[in-house]
Order: structure tokens, then C-alpha cells, then sequence
């Protein structure tokens, strides 16, 4: 599926979240991910949706997979009030360090976002 | 009427669209479950009921985590917190079985030799059920 993107629009609640990494596990078995890869992006998509979706609560979770060149890209954005802040607690962080290779999370246009890269294995 | 039987209490509930949890009163310790996702639309809800079990009781506490097929750190964090109210009143708990999904954040997050864990075999693989 490189090139190809999924995207999935669901309610920014908590209780969408596994909807999210049930559509991530889909995506990562259809790239060749290994058991434990795919288990890493399942954490990785939750530990980034769960931080957007506790300063959300309102509106739609958007979330974007893109299998481009040698990476997965996955984005995800849910609106949020002026002046929320997005923060990984120091157990996060270290699950999130283990799991991609990058990520970032911002808050723009009244939007809090998330991206994540994981290197995908090699011949898919 | 039959005696040498203890009646055990098992009561289950559940906690979200995929998550049971069980409370089993037995004879040497308080054997708690969590069969399904446990993730931060539950976690609250989850340390709620671990709280209530272990308050109820006076002895060693055993999470059951062979049924939670998804775990993440807001479920670490109901770990960590059962396991300080237990060690603050010099009782201890006991991860039993924890399954494939459970034993990777554990190893992940640094914490799998931080909890006593029972029913993993020796090659550091989850889901072993304890002898």
C-alpha cells in the first residue's frame, strides 16, 4: 500500500481510541509489520491519540496513515480550546521514544496535532 | 450441610465496551482480573474498582493479566498506583500471566523487573500460565 492513504474521521472521545488502533493494526499487518511492530504502533497511535483527545473532547478525531518511500506517516488532529497544551508525562514520552522513530505534537488553528514516523520493515 | 468448603466470591463487572473485571475473593489472596483493552477511556473507572478490592481485603493482592489483550500507560499507571497502596501497607502484588501485549510495554517501559511478575517463562515470553 505505498502511497496509498487511509484515512478514518471518528469522535474525538476517548472511547474511539480503539477503533484507531484497530485500524493501525490492519494497516501495520498490511505493510509486513511483525508481531511486535505491530504491537508497537497500536501503542504509539494510542499514547498520541489519548494525549490529543484528553486536551480535545469535542468535534472529530481525524487520523492519517501514509505508507510513503520507507516510512509510515501517521497523523492525527482534533480541534481544541485557545490555549490548550499538548504534554507527554515522562512515562509516555519513554513508551513513545521505544516505539517511532520520530514524533512532534503542536496545537495550530485551534487544533491539536500529533505526527509519528515508524520505518517500515524492509520490502514492503 | 457440607463442610472443609470456603465459598468463593467472584464478582465481575463491566468497565467499558471491551474491558471485564473481576474481583475473586480467595483464600490466600485477593485475585483481581482485567479481561480485555485497558486504556485511558477506562483506566479511572479501573483504579476505582482495584482501590475498592484491595481496601476490602488484607492480604497479597494478584492481578490476573492474561485476558488484557491491550495495555497502555494510562493502565501502567493503575499498576504503579496499586502497587504503592500495597507496598505502603507491607503487602505485596503479583502480575499473574500477563499476555503477549501486557509483557511488551512492560519490557518497553523499563518497569518488567520493577513489578513481581508470575507466569512468564524463562526466555522473558508472557503468557505461561503459573504451575
Amino acid at each position: 500500500m505505498t502511497g496509498e492513504a487511509v484515512r478514518l474521521s471518528v469522535p474525538a472521545s476517548l472511547e474511539y481510541v480503539r477503533l484507531v488502533r484497530l485500524t493501525a493494526s490492519g494497516i501495520a499487518t498490511r505493510l509486513g509489520f511483525d508481531v511486535d511492530e505491530i504491537e508497537d504502533l497500536r501503542i504509539a497511535v494510542d499514547e498520541l491519540a489519548s494525549i490529543v483527545l484528553e486536551a480535545s473532547g469535542e468535534g472529530d478525531f481525524e487520523i492519517l496513515f501514509l505508507a510513503q518511500d520507507d516510512e509510515l506517516l501517521v497523523e492525527g488532529s482534533a480541534p481544541v480550546a485557545s490555549g490548550a497544551e499538548l504534554r507527554a508525562d515522562p512515562l509516555s514520552a519513554d513508551i513513545l521514544a521505544a516505539v517511532v522513530d520520530r514524533y512532534e505534537m503542536r496545537v495550530d488553528d485551534g487544533r491539536a496535532r500529533f505526527t509519528c514516523v515508524r520505518r517500515l520493515p524492509s520490502g514492503s | 450441610m457440607a463442610t472443609g468448603y470456603r465459598t468463593v466470591v467472584v464478582r465481575e463487572q463491566q468497565l467499558g465496551p471491551d474491558l471485564v473485571f473481576s474481583v475473586n475473593d480467595a483464600p490466600d489472596a485477593l485475585i483481581l482480573s482485567a479481561a480485555g483493552e485497558l486504556d485511558a477511556s477506562v483506566a479511572e473507572l479501573v483504579d476505582d474498582q482495584v482501590g475498592r478490592a484491595i481496601g476490602t481485603a488484607s492480604n497479597d493482592v494478584v492481578l490476573d493479566l492474561s485476558g488484557t489483550t491491550f495495555l497502555d500507560s494510562s493502565g501502567l499507571r493503575v499498576l504503579l498506583s496499586a502497587h504503592r497502596r500495597l507496598t505502603a501497607c507491607g503487602r505485596r502484588l503479583v502480575l499473574r500471566a500477563p499476555s503477549t501485549a501486557v509483557w511488551r510495554i512492560l519490557e518497553i517501559s523499563g518497569l518488567s523487573a520493577y513489578f513481581d511478575v508470575e507466569g512468564v517463562d524463562v526466555e522473558g515470553r508472557a503468557g505461561v500460565p503459573s504451575p
